[in-house]
């Protein structure tokens, strides 16, 4: 019975590796016989190199404690000690997820409806009795914070609402001045300009706009603070992150809302004026004159006193998805577009009800 | 004299309000590992990405391989990345991907020829040099501890087999066993593959035990530069304190 030679030469190195396994499957090896590993010829060899050479022969069944070695320097043997050591085998990754039965993902889905339903009413209770600590100690009210987020809600707002606002009265001054001129009862346009944008129109576009705008911002911003553990510190520091974070945002975005709907409701009735005045000859003293005699108090104040139900919803909504952020970038991203989702999608189903409760239109 | 891995030139930097760097030359031979130290703030991290191209240098010169990296065009930059590997603070993980494929990321964007199997090889020798158990592979860089993120991010490093490892604070976060282990693994690394290392570090027994060349940043100057036992014995206030704390330990 012969000894078996293995000699190496070239590079053995990464950027090789696929020509290595070639040659090295054609190599016909005897895992019986004792085999010599002969690196006189070798050139380099990196650590990727040696490591699919010592798993190549551990999976013929040859361990590297049998192995002779021959001709490698100090350094290139120290190498292949480490990596026969530390690195071994191919341990495979476990890459296949279980597959899950119908039953299963049901009931995945049902516990995650149920802990998220749990924890959004655990986030409202807190929410409620920071509040109420609040009321009790008015010292606790932070301020700073508070005019920080007024300045971002509202008046950082101002210009994108108003232009919003003033394309859509444009837009609807227009669409029902066609069908009005067909009776040419061209001055009923007033009528329904005014009280759509007063009730329904400003007080929606503006609370979506809200969140898509301060919501995916709250939640972007704590979902980032809690990545960095920053709430963490806060909590630690005894402090509430609710005292902090949530009121300051709660309180801005509630009294800024009706203030920006008043904004839009204004801009909107301009946009339309202005259409009414170019396309259906009324002029702009006109429309407003007959505004005032249609257009009820009771209609604006009823489109107003939606919005802080809207605003409060949409800050609830930001802040519990912020504070639910696990702690990866890619987490604050699909928090922040869950936000921007539920938190329209609320205001909308908010919006429904109030048309139902309060169907009658003075 | 085979020419310098990394050469940094009368380098100058200027950060929020004054200069961090004043005039900071040194140079790496192939082969050494040399480390930076100086006080917080005195620029090392600054350094290392200046280093790396992630930061241009208010003044002076930065040479990769001979390379001056604020000529380079990008393809040529896209190349040397390949010969350099960056080991961030705080492992700067890819945190939407498990630790495999975070370490795989390298290889798949450089060598896409290279099979799903042998990435896998060169991938499980990569986390088992840096020091990871195997079932760490599989998880998220949230669900490890500190210690474990940071050699997650060494073994990302390494995955190019990198000619030019630059560490910032490698051990720091690890325990003493660890951290030793670590110290052995990178010698070896370098005694076998001709690495060259710079690392900024904390860590004493590092540059007592592993280190070939202390580099001393101070007031934006290189202040002493050379093997510890030199660098050790200067007549230097700060020098003096930052070696005097080991005998209080």
């Amino acid at each position: 019975m012969g000894e078996q030679v293995l000699r190496l030469s070239g590079d053995w190195v990464l950027a090789r590796l696929p020509e290595l396994q070639t040659l090295l499957s054609r190599e016909s090896i005897d895992p019986s016989l004792p085999l010599q590993l002969d690196g006189g010829g070798l050139n380099t060899i990196d650590s990727c190199g040696a490591n699919h050479l010592i798993a190549h022969l551990g999976h013929l069944g040859i361990d590297f404690s049998r192995l002779e070695l021959a001709g490698f320097s100090t350094q290139e043997l120290a190498l292949l000690n480490l990596v026969a050591n530390r690195g071994g085998g191919v341990s495979r990754l476990s890459r296949r997820r279980r597959r899950r039965g119908l039953n299963q993902v049901v009931g995945w889905h049902a516990f995650a409806i149920a802990r998220g339903t749990h924890a959004g009413l655990a986030f409202l209770g807190q929410t409620g009795a920071a509040l109420g600590h609040l009321l009790r100690h008015p010292g606790l009210m932070r301020w700073r914070e508070l005019f920080v987020q007024l300045e971002m809600v509202g008046l950082r707002a101002i210009p994108i609402v108003m232009l919003m606002s003033y394309l859509i009265g444009v837009v609807f001054a227009y669409l029902l001045g066609i069908q009005m001129q067909k009776f040419g009862a061209n001055h009923l346009v007033v009528d329904g300009v005014g009280i759509g944008i007063a009730r329904e129109m400003a007080p929606l576009i503006t609370a979506v706009l809200m969140a898509g705008r301060t919501g995916a911002a709250f939640t972007a911003h704590l979902g980032a603070m809690k990545v960095n553990q920053e709430i963490d510190a806060i909590v630690t520091l005894g402090l509430s992150p609710f005292q902090v974070l949530v009121l300051p945002r709660l309180f801005a975005i509630v009294l800024m809302l009706p203030l920006l709907t008043f904004v839009a409701d204004i801009a909107g009735i301009v946009g339309a004026a202005h259409v009414a005045a170019w396309n259906l000859g009324i002029p702009a003293a006109n429309f407003y004159d007959r505004l005032r005699d249609v257009l009820p108090l009771n209609t604006v104040l009823f489109g107003l006193s939606k919005t802080p139900v809207f605003a409060a919803a949409i800050a609830l909504i930001a802040c519990h998805s912020g504070f639910t952020v696990r702690r990866d970038a890619r987490s604050v991203g699909l928090h922040t577009t869950s936000t921007v989702v539920r938190s329209i999608v609320a205001v909308i189903l908010i919006n429904a009800a109030f048309a139902v409760a309060y169907p009658e239109i003075e | 004299m085979t020419a310098p891995v990394a050469e940094v030139v009368e380098l100058r930097t200027w950060l929020s309000g004054h200069w961090v760097h004043d005039g900071v030359s040194f140079a790496l031979r192939p082969g050494e590992i040399a480390a930076l130290i100086g006080g917080s703030g005195t620029g090392k991290t600054v350094l290392l990405n200046q280093l790396v191209g992630l930061l241009t240098p208010s003044g002076g010169q930065v040479k990769l391989f001979g390379q001056d990296i604020a000529k380079l065009n990008a393809g040529a930059l896209q190349a040397l990345r390949r010969r350099f590997g960056l080991l961030f603070q705080d492992g700067a993980l890819f945190s939407a991907m498990r630790v495999a494929d975070n370490v795989a990321t390298p290889l798949r964007e450089h060598m896409p020829w290279l099979s799903a199997p042998l990435r896998e090889e060169v991938v499980s020798l990569k986390l088992a040099l840096a020091g990871l158990p195997p079932e760490a592979a599989a998880k998220m860089p949230s669900e490890l501890s500190g210690g474990m993120r940071k050699r997650a991010a060494l073994a990302r490093a390494l995955a190019l087999e990198p000619e030019l490892l630059l560490l910032d604070e490698p051990t720091s976060g690890l325990d003493p066993i660890s951290a030793r282990e670590f110290d052995r693994t990178l010698r070896v690394l370098v005694d076998s593959l001709g690495l060259t290392v710079l690392l900024t570090t904390h860590d004493l027994d590092s540059l007592w035990g592993l280190v070939d060349r202390v580099i001393v940043l101070f007031e934006g100057k290189v202040i002493a530069d050379g093997p510890i036992r030199e660098v050790a014995q200067i007549q230097h206030e700060w020098v003096r304190s930052y070696f005097d704390t080991r005998a209080t330990e």
